[in-house]
């Protein structure tokens, strides 16, 4: 997928005055967050499964490479084929290279992320395949030509209304506003056809388990087991983040993926794909193969970064974050949204394509608060912000601005009676306006200092209490 | 295919600061058991009371025998169609089946066919759900593609937790999939409200036996 993450600003701005855009997102907005809500209070031992899931993440992180062996032979030692990705174009060519020896037409795909990140639909497509989504949510923006706006709902950003013409143009259907589970049926109906033609079946992998060489995948629609049984070929594409010891580390991982995506206790479907077809089994793809991506990821292994290896892929912190519901998963540029988009973006495709994704924070930590691996979310996009001043990405008046106040932070007597003066002499109330910075105050106010600084204020206050005592 | 291995491995390596693979140190978290829910009920009690939560149905037997019946009744229930797929599991197959019943046992009738009826090899208290390894006994397309999956599950198959389903599947005997299924297919995908029936079954009724 072709980023367009460095023109944030004005995808945003355009956003906040998208109408379907902003309906969808009002209604999404709050669902999700109750539903975890919900799920967390259920389950009174959430803070030390949580902890429990990132020891879980950490330890197998450290031993990346052992783990990564030892799945990668359990997988063969069952008769599957494992392909290793250094990056995206390794990843779509091994694609290819399996469906054209598998003879293929067409292919059928679960919801993957990892797939958007490659680009494998457009690859496939350019070489001649049909490439079937079949997610629902991913359906719906596969018809409408655009890219996921969030990890777990795809077409979060879609209304009813947009469905419904989108249905009409593609099935024929009739072109007025139909009810939900109209559209489902149809979409089953349609997508069942597709389902029983199919040569290759692509799917992720939420978890990929060392011990067993098993593949952990967790949906609600049931599509994805479809996808890898009725195919002949059956391909599951992951990061070599997913790894896990063993099948018990996978539970504790799933119960938190649930309960932090859906606030479901586990998904509808859960499926521990372990190995290729056995003899004796009457259906069931002829060919399995597992491709593992690297594609930046083993770099982060090794730089300050490496927390970010322990995302799930949840989407909470999209869910919680005000700056994703405000502007959606679009304006982002690229296959992540969010506060994990805007740490893992600028790893993937480079910090200068992406400068405004870490900018797009507040900094308010609810992202790092509900993180089923608590991720230091807030941490890691300050540290973005500072390799982007250290590597020269911020010019002009900002770049000299920061170095000023760098300049006088140091000096802690001069900062003081400088920033004294200031409080001392500048009005009251509002700046409707800011000189240097109109971007700042062009949807708010900027707060003007009170007369004092905080400082002064304190040690008045600490005097004042000594006296009373 | 080869090279590409060795530059990830060794890729990953220079990240962890190594040149070999080292065995890695013990799971220190494993120490402690994992965090889990609990709950006084007996576990088919609470693998009923979940299945529902879920839209899931589930219908309490004294004996297998019982369960034709079961399966006939509850055709009746969604109209005229009699045609059933009966899981190639000699447990079914032992079975006395109604004659009114058009049975068969080929996954390629799965594709047509309104219903199927399949055996759990266990049950999931904890979450209400019913676990399903493939094999010649347990075709996936059979419980995937017909609208209706009746599964039939013995209470004393019904274990606590998740990590009791791989006390009693081995590691070394894992078939090619094993699916745990935790009521009717279902999506949010539309507006983000919930509707079952997506691409998997549109029911999941559990006759729980014993």
């Amino acid at each position: 997928m072709k980023s367009t993450a460095h023109l944030f600003p004005e995808q945003a701005r355009a956003a906040l005055t998208d109408e379907n855009l902003q309906a969808a997102l009002r209604f999404a907005k709050g669902g999700f967050i109750d539903k975890r809500a919900a799920a967390v209070a259920r389950y009174p031992d959430f803070e030390t499964l949580r902890e429990r899931g990132r020891r879980i993440k950490d330890h197998t992180l450290a031993h990346l490479d052992v783990y990564l062996e030892r799945f990668a032979a359990a997988v063969e030692a069952r008769g599957g084929h494992v392909h290793w990705a250094p990056d995206a174009a390794a990843a779509r060519s091994i694609l290819l290279d399996i469906c054209r020896r598998a003879g293929a037409r067409t292919v059928i795909k679960g919801k993957t992320m990892v797939g958007e990140e490659i680009g494998v639909n457009a690859a496939l497509e350019e070489a001649g395949l049909e490439v079937v989504e079949t997610d629902l949510g991913e359906y719906i923006i596969q018809l409408a030509k655009e890219p996921p706006s969030h990890i777990i709902a795809p077409a979060v950003h879609k209304t009813r209304a947009q469905i419904c013409k989108l249905f009409a143009e593609h099935h024929g259907s009739p072109d007025t506003l139909r009810e939900a589970p109209e559209l489902v049926a149809e979409a089953r109906r349609v997508l069942r056809e597709k389902f029983l033609a199919a040569d290759v079946g692509i799917t992720g992998g939420n978890f990929l388990v060392a011990e067993t060489g098993t593949v952990v995948l967790v949906t609600n629609e049931g599509n994805g087991d479809l996808c890898l049984t009725l195919p002949r070929v059956h391909v599951v594409l992951a990061g070599i983040e997913k790894l896990v010891p063993t099948l018990d580390d996978a539970a504790t991982m799933v119960r938190l993926l649930v309960r932090s995506a859906t606030g479901q206790d586990i998904s509808t479907y859960t499926t521990f794909i372990t190995g290729a077809r056995r003899q004796d089994e009457a259906d069931g793809p002829d060919e399995y193969h597992m491709v593992l991506l690297d594609n930046g990821r083993s770099r982060m292994l090794g730089d300050e970064f490496r927390e970010m290896l322990r995302c799930i892929r949840c989407g909470s912190c999209l869910n919680h974050c005000p700056v994703y519901n405000a502007v959606g998963g679009h304006a982002y540029g690229w296959v992540y949204p969010g506060p994990m988009g805007s740490v893992l973006t600028p790893q993937i495709i480079g910090l200068d394509a992406t400068k405004d994704l870490p900018n797009a924070c507040t900094l308010n930590g609810r992202c790092q608060e509900i993180c089923p691996v608590k991720i230091p979310l807030p941490d890691l996009l300050r540290r973005l912000r500072a390799l982007q001043f250290e590597r020269g990405l911020i010019r002009g008046p900002q770049c000299w601005a920061l170095r000023l106040w760098g300049w006088l932070a140091r000096r802690p007597a001069l900062y003081h009676g400088l920033t004294a003066l200031i409080a001392r002499l500048s009005p009251r109330g509002a700046a409707r306006r800011l000189p240097l910075d109109s971007g700042w105050t062009q949807s708010r106010d900027f707060p003007l200092p009170q007369r004092t600084t905080f400082q002064r204020a304190w040690s008045r206050q600490a005097k004042e209490e000594r006296r009373h005592d | 295919m080869t090279d590409a291995r060795q530059a990830i491995l060794n890729a990953v390596r220079q990240a962890l600061g190594r040149s070999a693979s080292v065995e890695p140190a013990p799971r220190d978290y494993a120490a402690q058991p994992p965090p889990r829910p609990s709950w006084r009920e007996h576990g088919p009690e609470r693998f009923t009371r979940k299945l529902e939560r879920v839209a899931g149905s589930c219908e309490r037997l004294v004996e297998l025998a019982a369960v034709p019946a079961a399966v006939l009744r509850y055709l009746e229930g969604l109209g005229d169609d009699r045609r059933l797929l009966v899981a190639p599991d000699p447990l079914l197959q032992g079975l006395e089946w109604p004659a009114a019943l058009q049975r068969s046992t080929h996954p390629q009738d799965a594709r047509r066919y309104p219903a199927a009826v399949i055996t759990a090899a266990l049950g999931i208290a904890e979450t209400g759900t019913v676990v399903l390894p493939s094999g010649p006994h347990r075709p996936p397309s059979m419980q995937l593609l017909p609208d209706h999956l009746i599964v039939v599950l013995r209470t004393e198959d019904v274990v606590d937790y998740v990590e009791d389903v791989w006390q009693r599947i081995a590691a070394g005997t894992l078939p090619r999939t094993v699916t745990f299924m935790t009521g009717p297919s279902r999506t949010a995908d539309i507006a983000q409200t919930l509707h079952v029936g997506a691409h998997g079954p549109r029911r999941l009724h559990v006759l729980l036996v014993g």
